[in-house]
């Protein structure tokens, strides 16, 4: 480390709760966002977030091994978690979205592809075309029914336990796998004209 | 159902399964016997390990995309709140 390293007097902003709005709202808010997809939920958990670490940071909890910025989003996601929690808590273990995909659509009476998966060109090397891709895959995961994305979320995205997300969707095991293999079926049909090899 | 009469409607399953937990040791076998033979399920098994990545690459991206904002008026609601909040038992 340099003098001129030791010498720098420690990041006032990061340390000073009332500069976080600036620094750390858009950011947290993106990444809710993400995850809950409506708007003024994605609000309401920012602010618990905030309000949780100023909390905890006004009681020393806050000793500075990782940044301000992971700290608030390990926070977060313990928040988007109980979110979860609290809106799947009183449903029952059924699947009557009308939007489920049916697995019978994708394969025949003998069990053969109705629609074989195709050849997946590389990966884009341009960032803008990444961006278009992540975009596809964010409005593929919307088009989902709204257990399945959920779960899909939390698994592909976040790679939360499999029991987990059980415990957290009231879901059954078996459930479980139904839902999942529902959700990446689908998912890889929405996401193939993205990801199809241009011939 | 013995494990060499897998259909891929069956395999499909089984492949989404091994994304989640390790198959048991029968299945297991029979998926990759099948994989062996069948292009079709070896892509689908691919495209879903491609769509993992892809997603936890966005997961790991701060923010971006999509960029999101909160509007100006909830940010200034928000720093109202912290400000007071933080004022106190100071």
């Amino acid at each position: 480390m340099t003098t001129a390293e030791t010498n720098t007097p420690p990041d006032r902003d990061t340390d000073d709760p009332e500069q976080w709005v600036d620094q750390y709202a858009d950011p947290l808010y993106g990444f809710a966002l993400l995850r809950v997809t409506d708007a003024a939920v994605a609000e309401e958990l920012v602010q618990e977030t905030f309000l949780a670490a100023l909390t905890a940071f006004k009681g020393g909890n806050f000793h500075g091994k990782s940044s301000l910025q992971s700290w608030l989003t390990g926070i977060l996601k313990h928040k988007i978690m109980d979110h979860f929690r609290k809106k799947y808590r009183n449903s029952a273990d059924t699947f009557d979205d009308i939007r489920e995909e049916k697995i019978a659509d994708f394969f025949d009476a003998k069990g053969n592809w109705q629609v074989k998966p195709g050849s997946w060109g590389d990966t884009p090397q341009k960032k803008y075309e990444q961006q278009e891709l992540m975009l596809a895959l964010i409005e593929c995961i919307d088009t989902l029914a709204e257990r399945q994305a959920d779960a899909f979320r939390l698994r592909e995205l976040d790679g939360e336990e499999a029991k987990v997300i059980c415990k957290v969707l009231q879901i059954s095991a078996t459930n479980y796998w139904v839902l999942m293999h529902r959700a990446r079926l689908a998912m890889r049909r929405c996401m193939e004209p993205h990801l199809a090899r241009r011939s | 159902m013995k494990v060499w009469m897998f259909n891929c409607r069956n395999i499909a399953r089984l492949v989404s399964e091994s994304m989640d937990h390790t198959l048991p040791v029968n299945q297991r076998m029979g998926v990759r016997f099948h994989l062996m033979m069948c292009r079709h399920c070896g892509r689908y098994e691919k495209h879903l390990h491609r769509l993992r990545r892809l997603a936890r690459n966005q997961a790991l991206a701060d923010g971006a995309p999509p960029s999101a904002s909160l509007d100006e008026k909830s940010k200034n609601r928000l720093r109202r709140l912290m400000a007071s909040e933080s004022k106190k038992n100071r």
